[in-house]
């Protein structure tokens, strides 16, 4: 008699494939995917698309909204297993490195170009204000960021800022990290606040410039300009870039929030969001090295043709690095 | 649409409240169930612990290796330990545990992609790195009182930009914080497995004869409903109900005969019932509700 019942026929043709399903979804759930043999690893998207193939008739043709109910669950359980994120994070980190950072980076140079433009024109500003009058100086460095490096120290004093000495090797070593903590902080701040329109980003950007414009003014408008350079090269071409980098990935953001094309905006912050973070994260290791630069190398070597040239290589390797790797082979 | 049909509408519609359609890379939609803001809160205050006891437990452990004669280097050691904990524990796990962190599996909820699609990696990244603003600036601020030593003016617009942030998943209807709209993510509650056993399948509708007049009264609502009612856990309230609703249907569809037993006729006009709408619904007639007037998709006009 419960033949005549259509949705009990079609429940009963496919039960055995859901059941399957859910064995190995229980399985999963339970032991993780690691758990599961290769066979059943192969039969989960096959069964995973058979349920929601059944899903779909279900919905059509059965009014047991309870079985509609169940086989949701299940296509929605095993959904959480066939579209996971795909990779181990140990794979992960290797693809990021090898293909995904740099291709991102290759990207984003017109928004590199930006960040770094907004960084250069606050240098220059602030440079061009102090060398006309000091006093601009304290406009744009903050007591604490200025350590005594001010226009009214004299010469001798600013020039023995710039050697490396300063504590035994452990304080240098404590030195380095808490500054590459707080660097990355700083540059993963600047990405996060490309949320609010970029304004912030270009903003911290500015200011960061403005700061080493001031120093820079300082120190040249004093004769120590060389020094200065291999001082500043040994770590700050890195960290700058690193900067930069995440500046670039904050504005990237914000231009998909205002210019979302024919796209909507959501997906536009979206899709333009997760090339951003990479960017972002790929700017990670790079206040790290600049880190120990500043705080081991910079302490240690005092020569500034070696400074300029170590800071300077290192740079070249990031670069060559950002612009040769991953790429598709022809 | 007359005013009680509008009545099925609005309840359809309330139901499907926090409930939002992934649609899968093969074209099917699923309903997933949104996470709700306290669970959200509830899956971060854990981690969050987690991360905390994380940090200082190491310390006190590099503490005790330092005490050991290096200090330095437990000092180093316990920073970039602190560093990796505070910007990759959500990372890590998100990939790793694919959507959620251990608060976010305590609480029961999960982050998959908006689209339906694979959660990738970068959005793990998007999404996590937008803490900064959302979450470690603020308790930065927090800790630290008035800030970075800013002006109260600059204090004002960091904590209104703060606060703004804040609201963003009281304010949209996907409950997506700054991170998700930037990760292209949801968050879901993980749902619960279920197995529940045909109604229809078991039973007969044996002994009682219901024609087409019997069963025109009632549409798919109707039906759910008392699907819903038979599978109520066994009760006085139940037997009340159903005793209840066993008397408005057989008014309504002029059921005269004494029935034995309310359950055995509610099981019966359960089975009859679905058949029909079922069979209706092959011809494309679907039924939703008893206000319902289903009309033939390719009924030529005139």
């Amino acid at each position: 008699m419960s033949e005549g019942l259509k949705s009990a026929v079609f429940r009963r043709e496919r039960e055995a494939t859901w059941r399957r399903l859910q064995s190995l979804v229980r399985k999963a759930e339970e032991k993780g995917l690691r758990a599961l043999t290769t066979e059943e690893l192969i039969a989960l998207p096959q069964l995973y698309r058979a349920t929601l193939a059944s899903l779909s008739v279900a919905r059509d043709v059965s009014l047991d909204a309870s079985l509609i109910a169940y086989l949701e669950n299940l296509s929605l359980r095993a959904h959480l297993f066939v579209y996971a994120v795909r990779e181990t994070f140990g794979q992960a980190v290797n693809g990021f490195f090898g293909e995904t950072l740099p291709r991102a980076v290759r990207a984003a140079v017109a928004h590199v170009v930006l960040a770094g433009a907004a960084l250069a024109l606050g240098a220059t500003v602030a440079y061009a204000l102090v060398m006309g009058s000091d006093e601009w100086f304290y406009a744009f460095v903050p007591e604490h960021l200025a350590g005594g490096r001010t226009p009214d120290a004299d010469v001798e004093h600013l020039r023995s800022t710039l050697a490396g000495g300063g504590g035994g090797e452990g304080g240098l070593a404590i030195y380095a990290t808490s500054l590459f903590v707080h660097n990355a902080g700083i540059g993963l701040f600047a990405f996060a606040l490309g949320f609010a329109a970029g304004v912030p980003t270009l903003a911290l950007l500015f200011y960061n410039g403005a700061v080493l414009g001031a120093f820079i003014a300082l120190f040249v408008s004093r004769g120590l300009g060389a020094e200065m350079a291999g001082w500043l090269t040994i770590h700050g071409a890195t960290e700058l870039f690193a900067v930069i980098l995440c500046g670039a990935a904050g504005l990237m953001v914000a231009g998909a929030a205002l210019f979302p094309g024919d796209r909507r905006r959501l997906d536009a912050m979206a899709e333009t969001g997760h090339q951003a973070a990479v960017v972002a994260a790929g700017a990670v290791p790079l206040f790290f090295a600049a880190g120990l630069l500043e705080g081991f190398g910079r302490q240690l070597i005092e020569d500034t043709g070696t400074r300029l040239a170590i800071g300077l290589g290192i740079f070249g390797l990031t670069i060559t690095y950002l612009a040769l790797a991953g790429r598709e082979r022809r | 649409m007359n005013a009680g049909a509008r009545l099925y509408e609005e309840a359809a519609k309330t139901a499907a409240k926090g409930v939002r359609t992934l649609v899968t890379p093969e074209g099917a939609a699923l309903n997933v169930k949104l996470a709700s803001i306290g669970d959200r809160f509830g899956a971060l205050v854990l981690d969050v612990l987690f991360i905390f006891l994380a940090i200082a437990a190491f310390g006190l452990f590099m503490a005790w290796v330092g005490s050991l004669g290096v200090p330095t280097l437990a000092l180093i050691v316990w920073l970039l330990v602190f560093f990796g904990v505070r910007f990759f524990y959500f990372v890590y796990f998100e990939i790793a545990w694919r959507g959620a962190t251990p608060g976010k599996r305590i609480v029961g909820v999960r982050v998959v992609d908006r689209g339906g699609a694979a959660l990738t990696k970068e959005a793990v990244l998007a999404r996590n790195f937008l803490r900064e603003i959302e979450l470690f600036l603020p308790m930065t601020l927090l800790l630290s009182g008035a800030g970075f030593g800013l002006g109260a003016l600059i204090s004002l617009a960091i904590f209104i930009w703060i606060v703004c942030l804040l609201i963003v998943p009281f304010i949209n209807k996907d409950r997506m914080r700054a991170g998700d709209i930037v990760g292209g993510t949801l968050v879901i509650r993980q749902p619960k497995p279920i197995l529940m056993e045909d109604l229809a399948a078991s039973q007969t509708a044996d002994g009682f004869a219901f024609t087409r007049e019997h069963l025109a009264h009632y549409g798919a609502f109707e039906l759910q409903t008392l699907e819903a009612l038979l599978r109520r856990p066994p009760g006085p309230v139940r037997n009340d109900t159903m005793a209840a609703v066993h008397a408005r249907i057989a008014a309504k569809i002029g059921w005269t005969r004494a029935e034995p037993s309310t359950e055995a006729f509610l099981r019966a006009y359960y089975r009859a019932l679905r058949e029909h709408l079922e069979r209706q619904a092959l011809f494309g007639l679907r039924k939703k509700h008893k206000h319902d007037e289903p009309q033939k998709p390719t009924a030529p006009e005139g």
